[in-house]
């Protein structure tokens, strides 16, 4: 015990020393020296901020990778859409199948007009492949399916890194680029149906025909003109003024096409075409549409006008004395999803030139977004054709699109 | 058959000259063009096929855009589905240098973190993006990601500029953070760490503790005032902006993309402007603005119209210009009374 005293005694007063130490306020902070240590580590931390600033890019990368939809085979599979359309018409008097009093009647019915489904996707890095099936009814309860359209399209030669004039070929069945409403599929028609000179002249459906298509461009002069011009080789007949010519008699046909953009809101486009089957059997058409879409509202706003006219030189004792037809439409657009549009068919019968008939109609079209259209029309028909003369027909169109939806500018988004 | 060969060979295009060509570029929209210049310099002409006084994600494929893009040695878009008029005039140009999976096919938006993915795809949501919200270059941190893209693939298509591009891409790196941050923070910190602060939103934090709040410039410290405030939008346009600067968007006058409001939508709209005070509506100079002034005139909060894309056409010429412009406008609504614009 008298050992330990002074011992403690040591540490108290070693305590007691450092207490007051410990209380005296902290001195200004001093600037840290630059030792070669410091600034070693500094460098380090540098370092390790790059690659911390790199591996965060990388997870980025990582999370975006992760973020997009798991892909597996099943990735190759075609883009598919799906398009439906309801046709509702109400008559004041019998109609008949292509106006044949002995085929069956089609007034006053409802029907799932037409189903079609549309397989799209690339095939290889040089072409792109599209098949669209069909499945139609003319007369309700009974469907017809077809192959509309199934063609390859080669993006690239083999020989050219460079297509001359942007060439696109196009191989198998098509809408064959006659005027500018034969290649638009019926669900994407700006009216309920098809112009009556059109129908006349390229069929009820419109011309398909399987054969061969190079698309290029010419020289226009000018940045805000385009002139393109379509040179396809078609498999023979298929139309109505060729329904007697052999398919081995192969047919051809020529489309030119001069777009250009009058100001920043509106355009014009001008088409010339011609087909020949034989020197007895061809069909020459021109068409022109002007259009108003402001850049501001454009999806609010939007005007059309339009029109194309048909002539045939025809020399076969069967048909008719150079027939032809004509149609005018316009289109303006009230509101984001209302058009409202009319139309005006005058056509002569391919087999008779001397019977015509004339339609006028008017059409309302509601959108409830680009891909369920709902519209109601009005005709009135005169015609030297017994059985259409003095028609009234009122209708209701309901158009629905679902699937992959193809990149292809839908009439409401011209 | 000769006659039509001997046409086709006379539209092919020119051989390449000796003398240094530029490399040709269209973009789908004015502020793709705007970051080629950037990181391509004298070497890159590019070319916007969009106006911006339209919205980008309609417009009309005409067939002028595809004779833009016929010579063209590389096509930019932002992807995420929002340009789906892009391949239309990719693939009517007939141009095999900028088909999908070519060099000269250019993702801008390659990298970058999107907002918005859906956990569900349908189209019952309206015109969802399947890849998340497609509007990311309105966040300059993205502006560097897509414009790194753009040159990296310059890199690849013209080699022998390859290092102008990179010096180019850094100085816009650099001209980005200083516009951001402010130089005199940048010069201290260094653009890439305050860059991660900034993406992972710890940024004013890590500005307090290390003292250096006081040091804050650029678009970050003008946009201070709006930090937490929230806004309106007509379309899901802005949240990119919105995250970057700090604000909210409870609402948007669309019911859902793309599809336009219900008059019960609208009201509903309206209750919340007053409900929380809102006295920014911030849309896009292409859409119909009835909806906007309806709500501006009932609440007395400012219809801010501004363009989300640039060009000869608009207020804003370069990047730089367009947030300036859209921060600007922001800002002199919110420092604004109520009512007085």
């Amino acid at each position: 015990m008298q050992v330990r005293t002074p011992v403690l005694a040591l540490a108290a007063l070693v305590t007691a020393a450092r207490l007051p130490a410990a209380q005296t306020p902290p001195q200004p902070a001093q600037e840290p020296p630059k030792d070669p240590q410091i600034l070693k580590l500094d460098r380090k931390i540098d370092d390790l901020n790059d690659r911390i600033d790199s591996l965060e890019d990388e997870l980025a990368r990582e999370r975006q990778a992760h973020a997009t939809p798991p892909q597996s085979a099943s990735a190759f599979n075609p883009g598919i859409t799906v398009f439906g359309n309801f046709f509702s018409r109400w008559d004041d008097q019998p109609v008949f199948l292509d106006d044949d009093p002995t085929a069956a009647r089609v007034d006053d019915n409802i029907s799932l007009r037409e189903v079609e489904l549309d397989f799209r996707a690339a095939i290889d890095p040089w072409a792109d492949g599209v098949v669209i099936a069909t499945y139609e009814s003319d007369v309700p309860n009974d469907f017809n399916a077809s192959i509309e359209e199934g063609y390859v399209v080669l993006k690239k030669l083999p020989i050219l890194d460079s297509a001359p004039g942007g060439l696109k070929v196009k191989l198998g069945r098509f809408r064959p680029e006659f005027g500018r409403f034969n290649y638009v599929h019926l669900h994407d028609l700006p009216q309920p149906t098809y112009p009556r000179a059109l129908t006349t002249f390229l069929g009820t459906e419109g011309f398909t025909q399987d054969g061969v298509s190079g698309e290029f461009f010419l020289p226009s002069g000018s940045e805000s003109s385009t002139l393109e011009a379509t040179i396809q080789v078609l498999d023979g007949g298929g139309l109505p003024l060729a329904a007697d010519v052999p398919g081995n008699q192969v047919a051809s046909l020529g489309h030119l096409k001069w777009f250009r953009d009058l100001t920043d809101s509106t355009n014009i486009e001008l088409g010339a075409s011609g087909y020949e089957s034989d020197s007895s059997h061809q069909l020459f058409g021109v068409d022109a549409t002007y259009k108003w879409k402001p850049l501001a509202g454009g999806e609010w706003r939007s005007f059309l006008i339009g029109g194309e006219v048909f002539a045939s030189h025809i020399d076969d004792p069967t048909l008719g004395n150079d027939p032809i037809g004509y149609y005018l439409w316009s289109q303006y657009q009230f509101d984001k999803n209302v058009y409202l549009g009319a139309r005006y068919d005058h056509a002569e019968e391919i087999t008779d030139e001397t019977q015509k008939t004339d339609v006028i109609g008017t059409y309302l079209t509601y959108y409830t977004t680009e891909f369920l259209r709902f519209r109601l029309s009005l005709e009135h028909t005169e015609s030297d054709v017994a059985e259409l003369d003095g028609l009234n027909t009122a209708a209701l169109e309901v158009n629905m699109v679902f699937g992959s939806h193809p990149v292809e500018p839908y009439w409401v988004n011209r | 058959m000769q006659l039509i060969l001997s046409l086709f060979l006379s539209l092919t295009p020119p051989a390449p000259q000796d003398a240094p060509k530029k490399l040709e570029v269209v973009t789908t929209l004015g502020v793709l063009a705007s970051l080629a210049r950037e990181v391509g310099g004298d070497h890159v002409h590019a070319e916007a096929l969009a106006d911006p006084r339209q919205d980008p994600h309609y417009v009309e494929p005409k067939p002028t855009l595809m004779q833009k893009a016929r010579a063209a040695d590389a096509f930019i878009e932002v992807g995420l589905q929002l340009e789906l008029w892009g391949e239309k005039v990719a693939s009517g140009s007939g141009n095999p240098r900028i088909q999908q999976g070519q060099p000269g096919r250019i993702v801008a938006s390659t990298g970058v973190q999107t907002l918005e993915l859906p956990a569900v795809l349908s189209r019952e949501w309206g015109d969802v993006h399947p890849y998340g919200n497609p509007h990311v270059w309105l966040d300059p941190l993205n502006a560097k990601i897509m414009a790194g893209n753009i040159a990296a693939s310059f890199e690849k298509i013209d080699p022998t500029n390859a290092e102008e591009y990179k010096r180019n891409l850094e100085a816009f790196e650099k001209h980005i953070d200083e516009a951001l941050f402010g130089k005199a923070l940048v010069d201290e910190v260094g653009g890439k760490q305050l860059a991660r602060q900034a993406r992972q939103g710890r940024l004013a934090e890590y500005l307090k503790q290390s003292d250096l709040g006081a040091k804050l410039g650029g678009w970050l410290k003008q946009a201070e005032p709006l930090r937490g405030r929230p806004i309106v939008s007509y379309h899901k346009s802005w949240i990119y902006f919105a995250e970057r600067f700090g604000l909210t968007i409870p609402v948007e006058i669309e019911e859902k993309p793309g599809i336009s409001p219900s008059a019960r939508h609208r009201d509903q709209v309206l209750a919340l402007i007053r409900d929380q005070k809102i006295k920014t509506i911030l849309q896009e100079v292409f859409y119909e603005r009835s909806a906007a002034d309806y709500l501006a005139k009932e609440t007395g909060a400012h219809a801010v119209i501004v363009p989300l894309d640039l060009g000869e056409q608009v207020e804003a010429h370069s990047y730089f210009e367009l947030i300036d412009l859209i921060l600007g406008k922001v800002l002199e609504s919110e420092t604004a009374p109520t009512g007085t614009r």
